[in-house]
């Protein structure tokens, strides 16, 4: 019995013992087949699913070197079966292929006639392939390729798409390197895409999946297409692009509620592409509009279904799909695997974090008591009232103030759910208040004084849970949010881990009410944020109220 | 044994020329023979027959030679079937060259071999160059096909499989020790689920398919896995049917017992179990003839061959070479080839499901035999005082842990398996979230909750918790235990059968004080509230009693009265019977050739009670020394003399060999009576220990 860093157990889940001389070499090993489920302090737990084995299998690792890489390691026995099922399921992978015939166009081919037998007999599979070529071999309607990914995958055999990529209409796109410089793991991750074909690449927020974007498309030197969450977003790309490439201005387009610009590299919300006009999307024809040579998704997380829909239909293109996790809420972790590409590159907080790239995070939950009044109308309120009761007790709004006054020399966010509490918060705060609202403009100017220390504390809405860029805000008060949901715990602590120029560490303070579901929804997104790696801890708002000489 | 042994032959008939039949022959063979006979023939044993002449009767009975000639392998039975080809006397030269003509390049000691083997099985009898067959069992052969003939002479040895597959010994230990680890887990996880939530019986008497889902969700395990630890668990008599109207299946007494042993036992009383049943779990979910589907823990599910094959199976994978395993289809042929009068493809399907189980249970690892397999089979029963089955296994199961690793993300992992106690705090305190090599706990508000119900204070969870954890206790795990301590038993519930409620409280003082209710176990909740356990009826009598008028109130003011789970019903031990496989004792092999000897040499006698000298019986021996004098004469090989009760009243002298102690009884060979006989160890009423020198001996008598 080797004493290994990794324990395998009979959920398919791989404990890895992180204070292990082993274990950084070991997590190489196991990280391309294994999703990293939980990063805690001591043991990291990874767990093997069929689409991280998939994912291997389409980064050109083997049902072997996987077996192999779990004996090396284990510190136990590996159950014999979970070794069978391992093989079995990387071997249903690439069975099938999409290809290119010379003469009929898109086929599929199987070197396993019993399995293309089975699949062509799958009521979903007939309406997508034409006539049969051969034995082994069936013409798939060019538009169906996207289509006949998705089903296959449900039915457990995935194809690997061979058909290959239309390289689009060609446009120089170069970096410019001058002040700044490409990290190891980002020219890592770009590669990776370059190298592999459509896929995702996850990396944490802070760890600039932009740059990793200006990089793939500096190397595919084509017309690009950019889907991105909203429009302050569509501004930072684009401000982020001029700096770090060789476009310019007149390059970049912009396609949003307020402008229809289509040029060689442009940048489009989710929200213009999804919107209806009698029933139908208006702004479909912007996929065919232009020749891309390449479509990248930022968020890949939070791409809405109908996107999901176009993309099947444009899968001779070039797909990025760039994200902070590879999680979705949804469990359309398939669709984001069959539809944009296997995942490419992967990198976790913590060793991103340990390399200076992010600012390491102090978490502190501030649990504040209900006063005895607010208490009985929290117990008799109907439970759809109660969390809003219980997160914008006016208790919280003392020790937000208290918090801000001890963070005088630091940049604040006070980031909330409500609008009457965000109102109150600024108006006691005297902080500028961002919401949905506010007009772009506006915002801009705003998070622009921010970024220069003008203005020191900012109260933000959701809007401001994603891609926007305020690399100097090092503290977070987080007062109400949406439940319990971990996605956004995880994007509002992103907000703060942009490395800081003076290198202080980011602080991120939960106010919770004690004793209520504002407490029970707490508890999860913590729970969250300590399987990342955050440690968070727990102090009473009467240490915040009345400070102990530190 | 220094006893002086009977003369080897006692025969009337003149021990010159050949031997004139079956029970002559028998009468000219040594006591190893004989031995040797009784051995491979057990079913001749039960009973120990009178002399040899009933026993060469017995032993010409078509189902014993039936029996007897299952033991041959194909290319054995081949050539038996050839020699029977050949009238009486049968040439050993002449079957040799009939075998060669349909084979050529057969050994012929191969064919010696097996015609010697007829004659030690006692299908045979006569000398080396004049052998008779003995006619029933020439019949059986006789009906073999000539194509079976001469396809079996073809193989005469098993070939190496070709599909054997040499695993490294390490892995073949650990893997299966992984497993046996496992099922240990899951069957007490399956006893622990049957205890709060016990399923209801069927009326037929076996488990629901639904209930057996259920239980294989909460397990999570699938259906298969499932019904297999259900039946090993009921089969180890940890789980057993309540016999009530509306029967529940739930944990026996036996379960706190084995819940207590270490791993190892734990898992060799599931292993035997599982070996020694005729209940075959792999027909859950299958059809019978009338088309109904088996449930789990039915009657239905038993098979006569179960025990017998199962084994077989198993010393099947032992024959191949160690740490091999090959595909299930080999060892079916090498089955088939090895007893082919038992071929029977209706059993494929068995012997498929013994390898699966077998790696499920951990019996094999890898699809080799383990160590701790391999022990297992030597001595299924568990007859040895030292059980090797317990140290094998202990030796491969990883070596356990005391402490667990707290993370700030409210888990506890015990990097390997954690000694039983901590693992059963633990558990209690935290829930299971996966399990395998480590186990990993998670703790909630409602794990503690548990912690708390079952009357922890937070001072000895976090105790509990602080020591066991190599890390420091996470601070808000800390914070989640003060909260709990702080809200638990804010609101308290308990049992009682009636209230007494009275605003005059000082009334309410008098009832409490007063001497015809100090039964009524009376307890003051509030004030104006007193509760009782005993029924509303015998409260009103006593107040009544004490000159009181109370008045009964209706039943929405009423306390329900839940009824426990209690219930907790005694082991079904279902009967383990060991066949020919298992082999009979040595010591009764002994016994039974002395008997038989002995049986010749009194033939004719009538009373044998008073043939021996009176001499005062031994001393009275209180029952308990009685039993142990009697295990020590069996270890040592001891004779005894006995006072015994006869059925008349009177007390007799017998001089026995103990040969085992069992259920109140002891059997014996008894030189009284020259037979081997049980004795009712109550019904004994002295016992020593003779000094060989003065046994009598057969001769004596």
């Amino acid at each position: 019995m080797t004493e290994g860093p990794l324990i395998v157990q009979s959920d398919k889940t791989l404990l890895l013992d992180v204070d292990h001389p082993l274990s950084q070499e070991c997590r190489h090993e196991i990280a391309p087949f294994a999703e990293l489920e939980r990063a805690p302090e001591h043991i990291h737990t990874y767990r093997i699913t069929p689409l991280g084995l998939w994912n291997a299998r389409a980064a050109g690792h083997d049902a072997e070197q996987v077996i192999d890489s779990l004996l090396k390691y284990s510190r136990y026995s590996v159950p014999h079966a979970l070794l069978i099922d391992i093989a079995d399921t990387m071997g249903r992978y690439g069975r099938l292929k999409l290809l290119k015939h010379p003469a009929h166009g898109l086929v599929l081919e199987s070197t396993d006639r019993a399995v293309l037998e089975e699949v062509l007999r799958a009521k979903k599979i007939i309406p997508l392939v034409g006539k049969r070529i051969d034995e082994d071999t069936v013409v798939v309607h060019p538009s169906e390729r996207g289509q006949i990914k998705q089903i296959l995958l449900k039915l457990g055999w995935p194809a690997e798409d061979l058909a290959g990529y239309v390289d689009g209409q060609s446009h120089p796109i170069e970096l410019v390197q001058e002040d700044w410089e490409l990290r190891a793991y980002q020219r890592e991750a770009a590669e990776n895409f370059a190298s592999g074909g459509s896929g995702v690449v996850v990396l944490p927020c802070g760890a600039g999946k932009t740059i990793v974007g200006a990089a793939a498309m500096a190397m595919t030197k084509a017309t690009t297409l950019i889907l991105v969450t909203n429009t302050v977003s569509v501004h930072q790309w684009r401000r982020e692009l001029l700096k770090r490439t060789t476009l310019t201005e007149d390059e970049i387009g912009e396609y949003s509620g307020a402008k229809k610009e289509i040029k060689p590299v442009t940048i489009a919300t989710y929200q213009v592409l999804t919107t209806r006009k009698k029933g139908v999307y208006a702004h479909l024809d912007l996929f065919d509009e232009h020749d891309w040579g390449l479509i990248m998704y930022d968020e890949v997380h939070l791409l809405p279904a109908p996107i999901f829909r176009f993309t099947a239909d444009i899968q001779s293109k070039r797909r990025l799909g760039l994200t902070a996790t590879l999680v979705r809420e949804d469990g359309r972790e398939g669709d984001v695997f069959s539809l944009i590409g296997p995942k490419r590159y992967d990198a976790p907080w913590k060793d991103i974090e340990a390399q200076g790239y992010i600012a390491p995070a102090d978490c502190v939950e501030v649990r504040v008591t209900l006063p005895e009044h607010e208490r009985i109308v929290y117990a008799t309120a109907e439970r759809e009232e109660r969390y809003r009761l219980a997160a914008t007790t006016k208790m919280k709004e003392k020790i937000v103030q208290a918090l801000v006054k001890e963070h005088a020399n630091d940049h604040i966010l006070v980031i909330g759910q409500y609008l009457d509490q965000l109102d109150s918060l600024s108006e006691s705060l005297g902080a500028p208040l961002i919401n949905g609202s506010t007009p772009v403009k506006e915002r801009e100017r705003l998070y622009d004084a921010f970024r220069t220390g003008e203005v020191p504390c900012l109260v933000v809405s959701k809007v401001a849970n994603f891609s926007i860029d305020l690399p100097e805000a090092n503290v977070a008060i987080q007062v109400s949010g949406s439940f319990g949901s971990r996605q956004e715990e995880a994007q509002r602590l992103g907000r703060i881990l942009r490395p800081k120029s003076d290198g202080r560490g980011a602080r991120f303070y939960t106010v919770v009410s004690r004793d209520t579901v504002d407490a029970e929804f707490a508890a999860h997104r913590q729970r969250f944020l300590a399987e990342q790696g955050y440690a968070y801890r727990i102090i009473d708002a009467d240490d915040v109220l009345s400070p102990k000489a530190e | 044994m220094s006893k002086p042994t009977p003369p080897e032959t006692i025969s009337p008939e003149p021990t010159q020329g050949r031997p004139r039949s079956l029970a002559d022959d028998l009468r000219r063979r040594d006591d190893r023979a004989l031995t040797q006979l009784l051995r491979l023939r057990p079913d001749l044993l039960n009973p120990v027959p009178a002399d040899l002449r009933a026993l060469a009767a017995r032993a010409t009975g078509a189902p014993s030679m039936a029996r007897a000639l299952d033991h041959f392998d194909a290319f054995s039975l081949a050539v038996a079937c050839v020699a029977a080809q050949h009238d009486d006397p049968i040439v050993t030269d002449d079957v040799i060259a009939a075998v060669t003509e349909r084979e050529p390049h057969v050994d012929p000691d191969r064919i010696t071999r097996t015609l010697d083997q007829l004659h030690e099985l006692g299908l045979t009898w006569g000398l080396p160059a004049y052998i008779a067959m003995v006619r029933g069992c020439r019949d059986i052969l006789l009906a073999q096909s000539e194509e079976f003939i001469n396809s079996a002479l073809a193989q005469p040895e098993l070939d190496d499989p070709a599909d054997a597959v040499v695993r490294a010994p390490q892995q073949v230990a650990t893997s299966a020790a992984q497993n046996a680890l496992e099922s240990v887990r899951l069957v007490e996880a399956l006893c622990r689920l049957w205890t709060t939530q016990p399923p209801n019986g069927l009326r037929t008497g076996g488990l629901s398919a639904r209930d057996l889902a259920r239980t294989a969700d909460e397990l999570d395990v699938d259906p298969t896995t499932a019904a297999l630890l259900v039946e090993t668990a009921y089969n180890a008599g940890l789980i057993a049917n309540d016999g009530a109207a509306d029967s529940i299946f739930t944990t026996t007494t036996n379960f706190d017992e084995w819940e207590q042993s270490d791993t190892a036992t734990r898992w060799v009383t599931l292993a035997r179990a599982w070996l020694l049943t005729d209940r075959v779990a792999g027909l859950v979910g299958a059809r019978d003839s009338k088309d109904n589907k088996l449930a789990a823990l039915s009657p239905d599910l038993e098979r006569s061959y179960g025990i017998s094959l199962r084994l077989a199976v198993l010393q099947e994978l032992a024959s191949l070479a160690d740490h091999t395993s090959v595909s299930d289809a080999t060892l079916i042929a090498r089955l088939d080839w090895r007893r082919p009068r038992r071929v029977d493809p209706s059993k494929h399907a068995f012997i498929m499901w013994t390898t699966h189980e077998a790696a499920t249970l951990g019996v094999t690892g890898l699809g080799a035999l383990s160590p701790h397999g391999v022990e297992l089979i030597t001595d299924p029963a568990g007859t040895n005082d030292e059980d090797l089955v317990v140290s094998a296994l202990t030796v491969s199961l990883p070596q356990p842990v005391d402490h667990v690793i707290l993370q700030p993300d409210l888990t506890a992992i015990a990097p390997g398996p954690l000694l039983p106690e901590l693992a059963r705090e633990l558990s209690l305190l935290a829930d299971i979230e996966s399990t395998g090599g480590a186990t990993v706990f998670r703790f909630s508000e409602n794990s503690l909750r548990r912690g708390f119900d079952q009357g922890r204070d937070a001072a000895t969870i976090l105790d509990f918790i602080t020591k066991l954890s190599r890390t420091p206790v996470p601070q808000p795990l800390e914070y989640a235990i003060a909260d709990l301590a702080k809200r638990h038993g804010q609101l308290r519930i308990g049992n009682a059968a009636c209230y007494i409620r009275c605003e005059d409280n000082t009334l309410l003082d008098s009832v409490m004080a007063a001497s015809e209710t100090q039964s009524l176990m009376l307890r003051r909740i509030a004030p104006s509230v007193v509760v009782s356990s005993a029924s509303p009826t015998s409260v009103i009598d006593r107040l009544h009693a004490m000159g009181l008028t109370p008045t009964a109130e209706g039943p929405d003011g009423g306390v329900v009265i839940t009824r426990g789970t209690g219930r907790q019903p005694t082991a079904h031990r279902p009967m383990v019977r060991l066949r020919d496989e298992a082999g009979p004792n040595e010591r009764l092999l002994v016994a039974a050739v002395k008997a038989l000897r002995s049986g010749e040499d009194t033939e004719g006698r009538t009373n044998t009670e008073e043939v021996l000298p009176t001499r005062p019986l031994p001393p009275r021996t209180p029952p308990a020394k009685t039993v142990s004098i009697l295990r020590a004469a069996i270890d040592e090989g001891a004779a005894l003399r006995i006072g015994y009760a006869s059925s008349n009243g009177s007390t007799v002298e017998h001089m026995i060999d103990p040969v085992r102690v069992n259920a109140g009884q002891v059997t014996a060979y008894d030189h009284r009576g020259g037979d081997v006989r049980t004795f009712t160890i109550s019904r004994i009423a002295g016992v020593e220990v003779i000094d060989p020198g003065s046994l009598p001996t057969t001769e004596q008598v």
